[in-house]
């Protein structure tokens, strides 16, 4: 039954082929599912799905991670409305001030008592082997399988913003983030300050980025477009001014904004960092020509100095 | 000589708080007025304040608790119109110093002193009654746990006008929390009040597990206990294992930022992922201790006001059973984003799902009890209907967030928001609520008004799902939780909704406050002769007076079946007046329990704000205060014979029997 209903999810999910040049990540894509989820969103808010970029995601992992999120709802309806439903029909059906009555029947009778644990049962047996195997396939440090080869980034959270290190462009942002299409995109993360939780809700999972250890992340996207991307955890005074634009671009766009990067840009080294670690919102972009060559180590090993050293970095 | 206080401490230039410091202040001036006007302060010293009888600190836990619903929803609505209205530029009219607090204390005060103290008031009340006991095993300890909790709130309520309340949010993550990140004295007003109300709830669960362990009348097997006792007794193993893991969790968090170690410091070895690990352990059993009693009232709802024995009994305490021991097994779904491998992910979410069978169960179960009753509308079972409604939406939501491949956009969303109120709203508060109304009656002898009750609660009902269905959508929007202010103009119009709910719910706390006033005024017409309020009473507490005597029962009573009193009302021994009557013998008051909260509130106090001679005078206090009562002969007193036969001879169920 759980596979016919993911089975049945998957062909309701299956897109016509998208016009690229179309294709912005605002426009919804998703046209027979359309109806699904826009009518009860237009009757409340005269939205479009724009707006909603887990329900109209990105790039294999949002995808899949839409899909798991509709097939749990769907499954979960089978004992959910029926439940809801008695609940009203057994008030009103039962109701005291009812002419006709029925006489009370008390104690348990064990056919129901069965059906009773059964029914759950049979529904989280089905949703735990879901679980399972999604978990597995949706593991954020599990590479993504393609054939080319996936670009690196390093991001640092930091009091309030984020810094991304593209390791082998040797350049540096600040609260901006360029990425290829189509090619698998490898996140390396940590926190020059409290735990912050790296966020595109569009391209999918998020992970939490923690001062002196690193995280893995992989995400992709598949159509050029734009959103934000944030960091949803919670860090302090400047935390809604924590999030970033994250643009998709064909790999020539790629190539070209990584040279206009390197020609417009200043040099990051360790000094610089920690100057931009410091406190501040409302940052602008900001672009590093060139970075010093393992500076994401070096911001985890800020927290792990050598026995004896002085304790001079912030705890 | 003060420590860090200085009368900068106090804002006097903030508007907001001044105001709200007035508000509070006003209130209390009022209060204390009407006290020395009406000259009830030997009354209130004597009978309430020194009480050791269950029922009076049960009561004045609920009233605790009541208060502390106004705090804690008085700032929800705060962020809710801060967050309609603070769109791009426009940062709305709350600064993040204090939006930060003010996130921080709702959820602290929400858990912790108004969950906490109202599912205990119910317990307090309700326990002793239905397992047919005259008072708790430990009814001195009982002041204490009451007095500490109370202090504790005090505490909080000083945080707003004294200094500041923590900005860390009401699960104060490390590094964040720490003395790097928050130097000032918040967080530290955050650990103090939850460690010394945190004890008090260790007490309050040592006390009644012995309590229904040993002091059942006779007959009462555990497999014929009263449900809402037996959610109670599971509720109490939660607390006696989960309380000391919150304990020494913030403790090592005071060692950091007292004594500056590095347990959940960035730098020195310290880890902020042990913290997250310490405190979920104790977090996630929290849920089901705030869940579990409710839950209870729920299945004495239902079967009294159907008219029906509860259907599935067994089913249901193996159910209760069930829950209690998986809840410690599923704490790591409030991370599974922290980079954990995907076996041990799926292993937690499979755990968390397995909890969905019991409390599916039990929804089943509920939903029999009404099949082929006569189901009754008054207030208590509406509450009960719109828990059962609104509570399996919350169930589905939550299944979605324990499925990790889900967990990982739905997190830090919105979407949780609204999740885990979907199940602490309906599935504990709606709970209390229909336990305070089922109740009352027995409690005062009198009833809540029905009118301004059904008023509340569909006040209640339409403004939660008006206040967090928007949240789930928002959730879908990508919007994280405890954004001060935004600029996605697409997330204002569910916001807007959202706070228009909270309004709704306003109108329900006011109906909830006009309700008990008409009652008070309008009692002689709903005053409980029987003591069977409901007419359909099944467990002992429905056995006696309303309002109980000190002495709850006359003769302890002899239970014959698992609905004790619907058994004896159909064999007649209910109106039977007992043949004699014996001497009684109960606890006498004690000032021990009010004097060692206040020491309490000064150790606290002078321990956030390093004023180390209070907190000595505090702590040594305490300690001589104990000693003091220890060494006392307190043999309680005896209420003679006579006494006993001239209180039960009032009763108008024994009219015209004579001994």
């Amino acid at each position: 039954m759980l596979q016919l209903i993911t089975r049945g999810v998957r062909v309701v999910l299956r897109d016509p082929p998208i016009d690229s040049r179309r294709a912005g990540w605002a426009v919804p894509g998703k046209r027979i599912l359309r109806w699904f989820w826009l009518l009860p969103v237009v009757l409340l808010g005269g939205c479009s799905l724009a707006h909603f970029p887990l329900l109209n995601p990105q790039g294999p992992i949002g995808q899949h991670e839409f899909d798991l999120i509709l097939t749990a709802f769907l499954i979960m309806l089978i004992p959910v409305v029926p439940v809801i439903v008695m609940t009203l029909w057994f008030a009103w059906r039962y109701r005291a001030t009812r002419t006709e009555t029925t006489t009370p029947r008390g104690g348990s009778e064990r056919a129901v008592e069965i059906v009773v644990w059964t029914v759950p049962t049979a529904i989280v047996i089905a949703l735990g082997t879901l679980t399972w195997v999604t978990t597995h396939q949706l593991d954020p440090y599990k590479p993504i399988a393609s054939s080319a080869k996936p670009v690196q980034i390093e991001a640092i959270a930091l009091n309030w913003k984020w810094l991304f290190i593209y390791p082998d462009a040797h350049i540096a942002t600040v609260n901006q983030l360029e990425i290829p299409t189509g090619v698998p995109v490898s996140f390396r993360l940590t926190s020059g300050t409290v735990m912050a939780s790296f966020f595109i809700p569009r391209l999918g999972s998020q992970v939490y980025a923690m001062a002196g250890m690193q995280t893995r992340l992989h995400l992709l996207a598949d159509q050029p477009g734009s959103d934000t991307g944030l960091n949803s955890q919670f860090s302090g005074a400047g935390f809604p001014e924590m999030h970033f634009k994250v643009t998709a671009t064909s790999e020539t766009g790629y190539q070209a904004w990584l040279q206009q990067v390197r020609q417009t840009g200043s040099t990051l080294d360790m000094r610089g960092f920690e100057q931009l670690a410091q406190p501040s919102a409302h940052n602008p972009v900001l672009h590093f020509a060139s970075v010093q060559p393992g500076l994401f180590n070096a911001v985890i090993q800020r927290y792990h100095p050598a026995p004896g050293a002085s304790h001079k970095m912030e705890m | 000589m003060f420590g860090n206080l200085s009368l900068s401490a106090i804002p006097l230039h903030v508007p907001i708080i001044m105001g709200s410091v007035g508000i509070v202040l006003a209130g209390a001036a009022l209060i204390l007025a009407l006290i020395t006007y009406y000259g009830k302060w030997g009354y209130l010293w004597h009978e309430w304040l020194t009480s050791v009888d269950h029922k009076r600190i049960g009561v004045m836990y609920i009233i605790l608790a009541l208060v502390m619903l106004l705090r804690g929803f008085s700032d929800a609505i705060l962020m809710r119109s801060q967050q309609a209205v603070a769109l791009g530029a426009d940062h709305g009219f709350l600064p993040p110093a204090h939006y930060d607090q003010i996130f921080s204390a709702h959820g602290t005060i929400m858990i912790f002193f108004m969950a906490m103290p109202f599912l205990v008031g119910l317990m307090n009340v309700v326990v002793p009654l239905q397992i047919g006991t005259r008072d708790v095993a430990f009814p001195f300890m009982n002041a204490v746990s009451l007095w500490l909790t109370v202090f504790s709130a005090g505490l909080v309520m000083a945080s707003l006008g004294v200094g500041n309340f923590s900005h860390a949010g009401w699960t104060g993550y490390p590094p964040l929390s720490g003395l790097h990140y928050s130097p000032g004295t918040g967080v530290d007003y955050w650990i103090w009040s939850i460690q010394l109300s945190g004890l008090g709830s260790l007490m309050t669960g040592i006390n009644f597990l012995v309590t229904i362990l040993r002091l059942r009348a006779p007959g009462m097997t555990l497999m014929r206990m009263p449900i809402f006792t037996w959610t109670a007794l599971c509720t109490n193993v939660l607390m006696i294992l989960a309380f000391p893991v919150l304990t020494v969790t913030l403790a090592l968090l005071g060692l950091d930022r007292y004594l500056g170690m590095h347990f959940f410091t960035n730098g020195m070895g310290g880890n902020m992922m042990m913290y997250l690990n310490l405190f979920w352990v104790w977090g996630h059993p929290e849920v089901y201790i705030l869940v579990l009693p409710a839950f209870g009232v729920f299945s004495e709802v239902v079967a009294t006001l159907c008219g029906k024995r509860l259907f599935g009994y067994t089913s249901m305490i193996w159910a209760t059973v069930a829950i209690t021991v998986l809840s410690f097994t599923v704490w790591l779904h409030h991370f599974f984003t922290m980079g954990t491998s995907a076996d041990v992910n799926a292993f937690f979410g499979i755990a968390t799902m397995i909890i969905a069978v019991p409390t599916g169960v039990k929804v089943f179960n509920w939903l029999f009890t009404m099949y082929q009753g006569r189901v009754r509308f008054d207030t208590p079972m509406l509450w009960t209907l719109a828990f059962m409604v609104t509570f399996v939406i919350g169930g589905m939501t939550g299944v979605m967030l324990a499925i990790p491949g889900a967990d990982y956009v739905l997190h830090n969303t919105e979407f949780l928001v609204a999740h885990f109120h979907n199940m602490l709203i309906p599935g504990a508060l709606f709970g209390y609520f229909a336990g305070y109304s089922f109740w009352f009656p027995k409690v005062f002898g009198f009833a809540l008004n029905e009118k301004w009750g059904k008023r509340a609660f569909w006040l209640w009902a339409s403004g939660f799902y008006l206040a967090f269905m928007p949240l789930y959508v928002l959730g879908f929007m990508g919007m994280p939780r405890r954004l001060e202010y935004y600029t996605n103009p697409a997330w204002q119009p569910w916001l807007v909704a959202a706070a228009v709910g909270a309004a709704f719910i306003l109108a329900g706390i006011v109906a909830q406050a006009i309700q008990l006033l008409v009652s008070i005024r309008q009692r002689e017409s709903t005053r409980d002769v029987s003591g069977d309020y409901w007419r359909d009473g099944r467990s002992l507490e429905w056995s006696t007076a309303s309002p109980p005597p000190v002495y709850n029962f006359a003769q302890i009573p002899v239970v014959a079946d698992r609905d004790a009193f619907t058994a004896m009302k159909r064999n007649g021994s209910a109106a039977h007046c007992p043949a004699s009557f014996a001497d009684i013998h109960m606890p006498s008051n004690t000032p021990a329990g009010f004097i060692i909260g206040v020491l309490a509130f000064l150790l606290g106090f002078g321990l956030i704000w390093h004023i180390w001679w209070l907190a000595g005078i505090g702590a040594v206090g305490i300690l001589i205060t104990l000693i003091l009562r220890a060494t006392q002969d307190d043999p309680g007193y005896i209420i003679p014979a006579a006494q006993v036969q001239a209180i039960e001879m009032q009763r108008s169920v024994y009219g015209g029997q004579s001994v």
